[in-house]
């Protein structure tokens, strides 16, 4: 079946579980942008994401 | 809400809020040197459940022995009363504090995950502090959320409304709590603790684990499990409440000398003791 416009754009849009948790982990973290502390937890936080995210791959 | 009425059934909440008397013998009798670990095994043996709850969680993989434990006096001489004390703490914990209400906000189960998460990173953070015991840093994480588990269970209703507002307004538990009781978890859990006679820095941490700096002398103790709280909560182990990461007390983070590096290795750390320590509560 011949995919429709919308339906081109869903699949363009829909985010991987990796780009999921990421998205999530930003949002957390968003009230905390100006604090150099947190700002070093988020950057842990993001490496061990994706490092796990490579060796599971 | 009525404040004056939510004071009145705190009160009533320290009489009803009680600890099976085992798990209470136990509890003195493992805070006590001179103690024989005979003593303490006959303790145990009084309550069937707990003894082959107890044999369980020391067969299982968290503690890693490579030959069966078969006898309560065995455990314990192979654990030690620290480990013990963990055990038959949180086993008792487990199935006494739970309201058992299917409309309840609150996931038992998450929240269980989110505290034994506490436990794994609260001993690995202790480890590099280099404290002597600590084992004992387990059961400050796992028991660190204890006046949570105890509202929801005392206070239902008006802990969900608790955790509706925070969920509403994207708030920490904490602040919902303190906005409609007056009072927060950090309170009550620690008022409980003092009553079941837990150990002196249990009580410490569980009143000031949202706020380290707040009494110096235990700031170590507290800061340890104040920042286990947060990276657990960083990485979406389990729920106390909430969806939020409160921020990180300075001092503590001062003095626990962090940097990204240290922290993603600590985040490894955390997944791979979490994967074994998941029998310890069947969560």
């Amino acid at each position: 079946m011949q995919k429709t416009g919308t339906d081109k754009k869903k699949q363009t849009t829909q985010l991987s579980p990796f780009q999921i948790k990421m998205a999530e982990l930003n949002a957390k973290f968003k009230v905390h942008k100006e604090n150099p502390m947190m700002e070093k937890i988020l950057k842990a936080a993001k490496q061990y994401i994706a490092e796990k995210e490579a060796n599971e791959s | 809400m009525n404040r004056e009425h939510l004071k009145k059934k705190l009160l009533k909440i320290r009489d009803l809020a009680t600890l099976p008397v085992v798990a209470s013998n136990v509890i003195q009798l493992t805070q006590n040197p001179t103690v024989s670990a005979l003593q303490v095994a006959d303790a145990i043996s009084q309550d069937q459940a707990l003894t082959s709850r107890v044999l369980k969680t020391a067969n299982s993989a968290f503690y890693g022995f490579p030959r069966k434990i078969t006898t309560i006096n065995q455990a314990i001489i192979i654990l030690g009363f620290t480990n013990i004390r963990n055990i038959v703490l949180s086993t008792s914990l487990n199935s006494t504090l739970n309201s058992g209400k299917k409309d309840s906000l609150f996931d038992l189960k998450a929240f269980w995950k989110h505290s034994l998460a506490c436990g794994i990173t609260s001993k690995l953070l202790a480890k590099k502090e280099g404290i002597k015991n600590s084992e004992e840093a387990f059961i400050w994480g796992l028991l660190h959320d204890l006046g949570k588990i105890v509202m929801n269970t005392y206070i239902h209703e008006e802990y969900n409304q608790a955790i509706a507002l925070a969920l509403e307004k994207d708030m920490l538990i904490i602040d919902a709590e303190q906005e409609l009781f007056g009072f927060t978890h950090t309170a009550v859990g620690s008022l409980i603790a003092d009553k079941w006679n837990l150990p002196p820095a249990l009580i410490k941490v569980i009143r000031y684990h949202h706020n380290p700096a707040k009494d110096y002398n235990s700031l170590r103790i507290s800061s340890i499990v104040h920042l286990a709280d947060i990276l657990c909560r960083t990485i979406n182990l389990g729920n106390g409440g909430d969806t939020q990461v409160p921020v990180v007390c300075q001092e503590s983070w001062k003095m626990m000398n962090l940097n990204t590096q240290i922290l993603k290795k600590i985040f490894f750390k955390i997944e791979d003791e979490y994967e074994k320590a998941t029998e310890f509560l069947e969560v």
